[in-house]
C-alpha cells in the first residue's frame, strides 16, 4: 500500500534522528531548556543594568509621550523595509541541500516541507522577542512611570508581536517572490506613513499600531482600537506567511542552504572573516559592475595597493555602504547616549568594530590569498602595511567629517570631539585588523596539553575578546571626559590612538 | 556553422518557448526554443558557461526563468504535476549525511509513490557496485561513491523525463558503462533522457544532440561529426 507523503516525511525524519544518534534522552532536553532559560535570565538581568538611568522629569516625560509612538513607528517601518528586502533576497528559510533536491522536487505540496521549518523559525523569533521585550521593559521601568511589572508585561506582549511581524514580513516577501523594486516600494510607503504619523501625531500607519504596543503602560496614550489593530496585524502577517510559504522560490533556497551551513560552521570556529564573507554572499551583496566613481587611468601606477583599495570601495554595493554608515551612526549616537548610560559604550564600540570589519576589506582580501602575496616580488609585510593606508584614511576621514559636523552643531568641546573621533576610528580599525590577522583560534594540541581545559578556554576567550575590547577602548575618552574633564580625555585619546597605531603595525608586520 | 532545426511534434514531452535567463544583466540563456519528444537520449553539450546547467536547473524547477516558458508533459516546470514526471541529478551529488544509501532509495521512491522500491533499488545498487556500502551513511563516501549514490537515487523511480548534469565525472569505467546501459534502457522504454556532458564518447550513444553556445541554441538535431569534432577540441 502506498504510504502518504506525510507518513514518509515523518518516517524519514525519524530515521535521520536515529542515524544521528540523537534520539534524545529527557535529560538532554531538560539540559537544553535549562541553558536557554539561563541565557534568557542573563539577558533579562543584564540589559536593564546596561540601559539603566534616572527617572524622567515631568517635561521630559511629556516630550516622550508626544514623540515615542511616532519614533517607534518610524524605527519599525525602517526595520520592516529591511525585512522586505531580505525576503526579496530569499530569506528567511534555509533548508538543507538534500531537502531542496529530494523533498522540494518531489511531487508533494512544498508547504508540507517548508511550513515545519517556518514554524520552528517563528517560534524562535517569538521567544527571542519575549526575552528582549521583557528585558527592555524592565529597563524602561527605571525611567518611566507605571512600575517594572507593567513594563515587563508590556514587553512580553510587544516583543513577540514585533518579532512576529518582522519575521512575517521577511517570509511573506519570500513566499510572494517580491522583487527588490516592489520591496523597496512597500518599504518607502511604510516609512512615509510612519513619518506622517510621527509628524502629525496620528495613528494611521500600521507600524504605529504595532510599535505603540511597546508603550501600553503610559496611561491614556494608546487608544484601545490601536492596541487591538496592532495585535491583529502582528498575528495576521506571520499567519499569512505560513499559508503562502509553499510559494517560496527554490533558486535562493538552494544557495542559502549551502551558505547557511558553511556560516554556522565558520561561526562555531569563531572565524569572523569567513562569517563576514559568507554573510555578504547570503545577502547577495555583489560588487557593482560600474563603480560609483571611476578613478582616472594612468600609464604607470605608483601606489597600486592604495589605488586598488579605492577601486574596491568605489564598487561597494549600496547595501554595504548603508550598513556601514548605519553602524557608524549607531556608534556615534550610542556614544552620545553613553554620557548618561555609561555601559552603552560597549554596544557603541561593538558597532564600530563591526563597521570596521567591512572597511578593512583591502587588508583582509590580501590575507585571504596568502599564496598570491608571495608572487608580488615585494616584502609581504610591506604589502600588508600598504593595504592599511586606505582603510585608515577612509575611516579616520569619515570620523573627522562626523566630528566637524558635531563641532559646528554643538559649538563647544571642539578639541575633545575631534580627539574622541580619531581615537574611536583608529581603535575600531586596530580591533578589526587584529581580528583578521589573528584569524580563528587554532586547535593547538600543544596548548591543550599545557593548559587544563578551563584555562585554555579562558585563553581562547581573551584571544577572541581582545579585538572588540580594543575597539571599545577607543571610546574610553568619552567616559574620562564625563569623570575628569576635557584635558584628561584628550590625553587618554592620544594614548589610545598610539596603542591603536601600534596594534595596526603589529597586525601588518605579523604577516601571514 | 552547425544545423539548427525546429521540430514541430505535437506530442513533445518537453517544450521550451522563448526561454531567457539573466544573471545581473548577463544573459545565461537567450530566447531559447526547443522541443524534445519521448524516447530520446539527448546529449546537451556546449562550452563551460554555455548555459547547460542553467537550462537543466530551469527544466527541473530549481531555477526560475527570467522570461519564457518551460512545459514538462504540458505542465509548467517546477509545478507539482511536472515534478511527478521528472527526475533530476545535479552535477554536485547532494545527499543526507544521516541516511544510508538504502534509506535514500526507500524514502525518495516512496515520496514519488513507488511501492516496490526494493527491486529497482537492488538492481541499481548492484549495477553501481554499491552493494557492500548500501547500509553505510554517505558522509565518508568518496566523490565517486557519492555520485553513484545520487544517480541511483535519481533513477530509482520511473520518470518521463530524466535529466542528469555531468554524470560521468568521477565515475569509474564500469560505472560509466552501467549508467549508459540504464539511460539507454530508460530511453527505449519511452522516457526522454537529457545528459549534459563534455564526454565525446556519450555522443555515439545519444540519438539527439542539443548544443548551446553563449546561451543560444546552436544545434538541435542528431549528433554529427562536426559536433563530435567540436567536443573533442574542447569547444
Amino acid at each position: 500500500m502506498t504510504r502518504s507523503s506525510d507518513t514518509v516525511l515523518r518516517e524519514m525524519r525519524a530515521a535521520r534522528r536515529k542515524n544521528r544518534g540523537t534520539e534524545r534522552d529527557w535529560i538532554d532536553t531538560w539540559y537544553e531548556l535549562w541553558l536557554r532559560g539561563f541565557f534568557a535570565i542573563v539577558v533579562i538581568v543584564v540589559v536593564p543594568i546596561v540601559l539603566t538611568g534616572d527617572k524622567l522629569g515631568a517635561h521630559s516625560l511629556a516630550q516622550f509621550r508626544d514623540h515615542a509612538p511616532g519614533v517607534a513607528s518610524v524605527v519599525l517601518a525602517v526595520a520592516l523595509w529591511a525585512a522586505l528586502r531580505a525576503g526579496a533576497g530569499g530569506a528567511p528559510l534555509a533548508p538543507v541541500g538534500p531537502d531542496v533536491m529530494y523533498l522540494l522536487l518531489a511531487p508533494i505540496p512544498r508547504t508540507r516541507v517548508l511550513r515545519p521549518l517556518a514554524v520552528h523559525q517563528l517560534r524562535g523569533a517569538v521567544t527571542a522577542g519575549a526575552v528582549g521585550g521583557a528585558a527592555t521593559g524592565l529597563a524602561a521601568a527605571a525611567r518611566l512611570p507605571s512600575g517594572p511589572g507593567a513594563w515587563a508585561l508590556c514587553g512580553l506582549v510587544a516583543g513577540p508581536c514585533i518579532a512576529a511581524i518582522f519575521w512575517g514580513a521577511v517570509a511573506v516577501a519570500s513566499a510572494r517572490r517580491l522583487t527588490s523594486l516592489v520591496a523597496n516600494g512597500i518599504g518607502v510607503v511604510l516609512v512615509a506613513g510612519a513619518a506622517a504619523d510621527a509628524t502629525l501625531r496620528t495613528w494611521i500607519a500600521p507600524t504605529t499600531w504595532v510599535g505603540s504596543l511597546a508603550l501600553l503602560p503610559l496611561h491614556g496614550l494608546v487608544p484601545p482600537i490601536v492596541v487591538i489593530a496592532g495585535i491583529a496585524l502582528a498575528a495576521a502577517v506571520p499567519i499569512g506567511a505560513l499559508i503562502a510559504i509553499g510559494g517560496t522560490s527554490l533558486e535562493p533556497l538552494l544557495a542559502r542552504s549551502a551558505l547557511t551551513s558553511q556560516m554556522r560552521f565558520a561561526a562555531s570556529l569563531q572565524d569572523m572573516r569567513t562569517v563576514v564573507l559568507l554573510h555578504r554572499q547570503l545577502a547577495m551583496e555583489k560588487s557593482r559592475r560600474r563603480p560609483w566613481l571611476r578613478l582616472p587611468t594612468r600609464r604607470t601606477v605608483r601606489r597600486p595597493a592604495w589605488r586598488r583599495a579605492w577601486h574596491g570601495y568605489a564598487r561597494w554595493p549600496l547595501d554595504r555602504i548603508v550598513r556601514v554608515l548605519a553602524l557608524l551612526a549607531t556608534g556615534a549616537v550610542l556614544t552620545y547616549a553613553a554620557r548618561s548610560t555609561h555601559l552603552l559604550i560597549i554596544v557603541a564600540g561593538v558597532a564600530l568594530f563591526v563597521a570596521a570589519l567591512d572597511i578593512i576589506e583591502p587588508f583582509a582580501a590580501e590575507l585571504d590569498h596568502p599564496t598570491s602575496l608571495l608572487t608580488y616580488g615585494v616584502s609581504i609585510r610591506a604589502v600588508l602595511l600598504r593595504n592599511l593606508a586606505a582603510p585608515v584614511a577612509a575611516l579616520v576621514g569619515l570620523a573627522l567629517v562626523g566630528a566637524a559636523t558635531v563641532a559646528v552643531v554643538a559649538g563647544h568641546h571642539t578639541v575633545l570631539v575631534f580627539a574622541c573621533a580619531v581615537s574611536a576610528a583608529l581603535a575600531a580599525l586596530a580591533g578589526s585588523t587584529l581580528n583578521v590577522a589573528l584569524g580563528p583560534p587554532p586547535a593547538s594540541q600543544l596548548a591543550m596539553l599545557l593548559f587544563s581545559p578551563d584555562i585554555y578556554g579562558i585563553v581562547l576567550l581573551v584571544r577572541q575578546g581582545l579585538p572588540p575590547a580594543l575597539a571599545i577602548s577607543g571610546l574610553a575618552p568619552v567616559a574620562v571626559a564625563t569623570a575628569s574633564g576635557d584635558v584628561a580625555a584628550v590625553v587618554v585619546a592620544g594614548v589610545v590612538s598610539g596603542i591603536s597605531i601600534g596594534t595596526l603595525l603589529y597586525a601588518a608586520l605579523r604577516g601571514v | 556553422m552547425i544545423t539548427v532545426s525546429h521540430r514541430n511534434a505535437p506530442e513533445s514531452l518537453l517544450r521550451i518557448s522563448h526561454l531567457t535567463k539573466n544573471y545581473d544583466g548577463h544573459a545565461a540563456l537567450h530566447d531559447l526554443n526547443l522541443r524534445l519528444d519521448p524516447g530520446h537520449l539527448v546529449a546537451l553539450v556546449g562550452h563551460n558557461g554555455a548555459g547547460k546547467s542553467t537550462l537543466l536547473g530551469i527544466i527541473s524547477g530549481l531555477i526560475d526563468p527570467t522570461d519564457g516558458e518551460v512545459l514538462v508533459g504540458g505542465h509548467i516546470a517546477g509545478s507539482l504535476p511536472a515534478r511527478a514526471l521528472l527526475s533530476y541529478a545535479g552535477d554536485n551529488p547532494v545527499l543526507y549525511d544521516d541516511l544510508s544509501v538504502w534509506e535514500h532509495l526507500e524514502y525518495v521512491a516512496a515520496l514519488h509513490g513507488v511501492d516496490d522500491w526494493q527491486t529497482p533499488s537492488r538492481e541499481l545498487v548492484e549495477m553501481f557496485g554499491l552493494q557492500d556500502r548500501a547500509d553505510d551513511l554517505p558522509s565518508r563516501f568518496s566523490r565517486g561513491m557519492r555520485q553513484k549514490t545520487a544517480l541511483a537515487v535519481a533513477l530509482v523511480r520511473p520518470a518521463a523525463v530524466v535529466i542528469v548534469d555531468e554524470p560521468f565525472v568521477g565515475l569509474d569505467m564500469k560505472a560509466q558503462a552501467a549508467l549508459l546501459d540504464v539511460l539507454e534502457a530508460r530511453a527505449a522504454s519511452g522516457s526522454t533522457i537529457i545528459v549534459a556532458t563534455h564526454q565525446p564518447l556519450f555522443l555515439s550513444h545519444a540519438d539527439w544532440c542539443v548544443m548551446l553556445h553563449d546561451g543560444r541554441l546552436q544545434h538541435d538535431a542528431p549528433p554529427n561529426a562536426e559536433i563530435l569534432e567540436a567536443l573533442q577540441k574542447g569547444e
